[in-house]
């Protein structure tokens, strides 16, 4: 019997044991070594801003010395028309962007990285054999177990999309029985673009109910329909805040150094008030 | 009585390790960034093979094979099957879509003698952020330049392409149910933008 009892002790500590594996973090073992040719280098690649995080990196980094207007100044789009090619800034929006570029590096403003942010986006949709632009306004959100996820707020459908009459058995299904699809991050969107193909609904993106109006029930009629099929993104903007300032990024895919997500205009927020 | 004595000792000796799933950590996560990094260059190396037209068939096609295996599973929506795909943008406007089986597939039989791929020295990977499938999420970016030659090596086509790959770092079950929370890594849709015609084509 008591060797009965210290064989079981025996196997019972081996039970947790079981369960001890190798990290799945480790390398694989399919990880081929032949050298793959690698050669480009060109500076852009290393400037270009790539991500929304990398581009808050920068902003809180340029405000955090002194020296940093000059930086500040490198995460605007340096192409754009307003900022005069002389060097000289002599318009409103000059003004601006130099009110803008003091005030933060002055009170070292910080950008959080879980912090408001909007987005509008522009998708190129067929309907009926007929491609329009349909325009969506999102924004991010946070659940409490601190998972990220962009949803709907306002559609603004194409001109020509005619009323439908509402699928409502469809409907009710995609409003109540459809979790939200993870779409955490924003790169081109193509979450929320796969999304609207896979479920044929804007409403597992836009839990909000009032959300949902004229405009919205609209798409939602064609898109249930399956006459209208969302195709790409074909414009991007985000709206980050920055203290008093709310900044709009658009994205620049072109080979300089000045390009990827960069500072496309400002909103100076409560500007009467103060 | 020792069959009640095993059954009790079976049923409570895994009580210590029933605790909720931890949030991964920033160290952990950079890390998983790494880890991304490490995978685009198994995919780098795999699209380089597949397009080589000097290795047999056999190999190219175990090149698609074991690229194919670094992205998310097939998954079932509306009872429609879904799959990961690619996102194709021109500079001249034009975007088109195929599963990632079918554009590997597709390189494989492009019409050229010579295929020269050349990446940039790394992916820049960004900050994975938890999304509401309780699954992490980040992009991974980088750039490659296509070069398409006849026999005698004159550059028939070509391009410089910037890719973003969703990437999926999973919940391994395994370990989650042992109470030793980790990841792993699977890549989702790819978006590949086309920057610039190399000149002259």
């Amino acid at each position: 019997m008591a060797t009965s009892m210290t064989n079981l002790w025996l196997f019972t500590l081996l039970v947790p044991l079981s369960e001890l594996h190798a990290q799945v973090a480790a390398p694989r073992a399919d990880t081929i070594k032949i050298n793959v040719r690698k050669g480009l280098s060109e500076s852009y690649m290393n400037g270009q801003i790539k991500h929304v995080s990398d581009f808050i990196n920068r902003f809180n980094a340029s405000t955090s010395d002194n020296a940093g207007g000059m930086r500040m100044f490198e995460l605007f789009n340096e192409d754009d028309q307003r900022l005069s090619v002389s060097g000289r800034i002599h318009d409103a929006y000059g003004y601006k962007v130099n009110l803008f570029i003091q005030t933060v590096t002055e009170k070292h403003t910080k950008m959080p990285k879980r912090g408001p942010v909007t987005a509008k986006i522009g998708l190129k949709v067929g309907y009926n054999g007929t491609l329009d632009t349909l325009t969506v306004h999102l924004r991010k959100d946070y659940t409490a177990d601190s998972a990220a996820y962009w949803h709907v707020t306002r559609v603004i459908a194409p001109a020509q999309l005619p009323e439908e009459k509402l699928n409502t058995r469809k409907s009710h299904s995609a409003e109540n029985k459809v979790e939200l699809p993870p779409n955490a991050h924003e790169v081109s969107f193509v979450p929320l673009l796969r999304g609207l193909d896979d479920y044929q609904s804007l409403a597992p993106f836009t839990p909000c109910l009032e959300c949902r109006d004229a405009a919205w029930r609209k798409v939602e009629n064609a898109l249930q329909s399956g006459r209208m099929t969302a195709e790409a993104v074909v414009s991007n903007k985000i709206y980050l805040a920055a203290g008093d300032w709310e900044i709009e990024l658009s994205e620049f895919i072109r080979e300089k150094e000045n390009s990827g997500w960069l500072i496309s205009d400002l909103i100076e927020k409560n500007a009467v008030m103060k | 009585m020792m069959k009640y004595i095993y059954i009790f000792l079976l049923l409570f000796s895994g009580i210590g390790r029933l605790h909720a799933q931890p949030e991964m950590d920033q160290k952990r996560l950079a890390e998983f960034q790494k880890l991304t990094q490490q995978r685009v260059n198994d995919l780098q190396l795999y699209i380089s093979l597949i397009a080589d037209k000097s290795l047999s068939i056999e190999q190219r096609e175990q090149a698609v094979e074991l690229a194919v295996s670094l992205f998310e599973k097939d998954y079932m929506v509306n009872g429609k099957r879904r799959t990961p795909y690619v996102q194709v943008s021109r500079r001249n406007g034009t975007i088109s879509s195929v599963p990632v089986r079918i554009y590997f597939k597709n390189l494989m039989n492009v019409k050229f003698d010579k295929v020269e791929i050349t990446y940039y020295d790394a992916a820049v990977v960004s900050e994975f952020e938890k999304g509401t499938d309780g699954n992490y999420h980040a992009t991974a970016t980088y750039y490659q330049q296509f070069k398409g030659m006849d026999k005698k090596g004159n550059l028939i086509y070509g391009s410089r392409d910037r890719k973003d790959i969703r990437v999926t770092a999973q919940s391994a079950a395994v370990y989650a149910q042992a109470g030793k929370e980790d990841l792993k890594i699977f890549f989702g849709d790819i978006t590949v933008r086309d920057t610039v015609p190399i000149p002259g084509f």
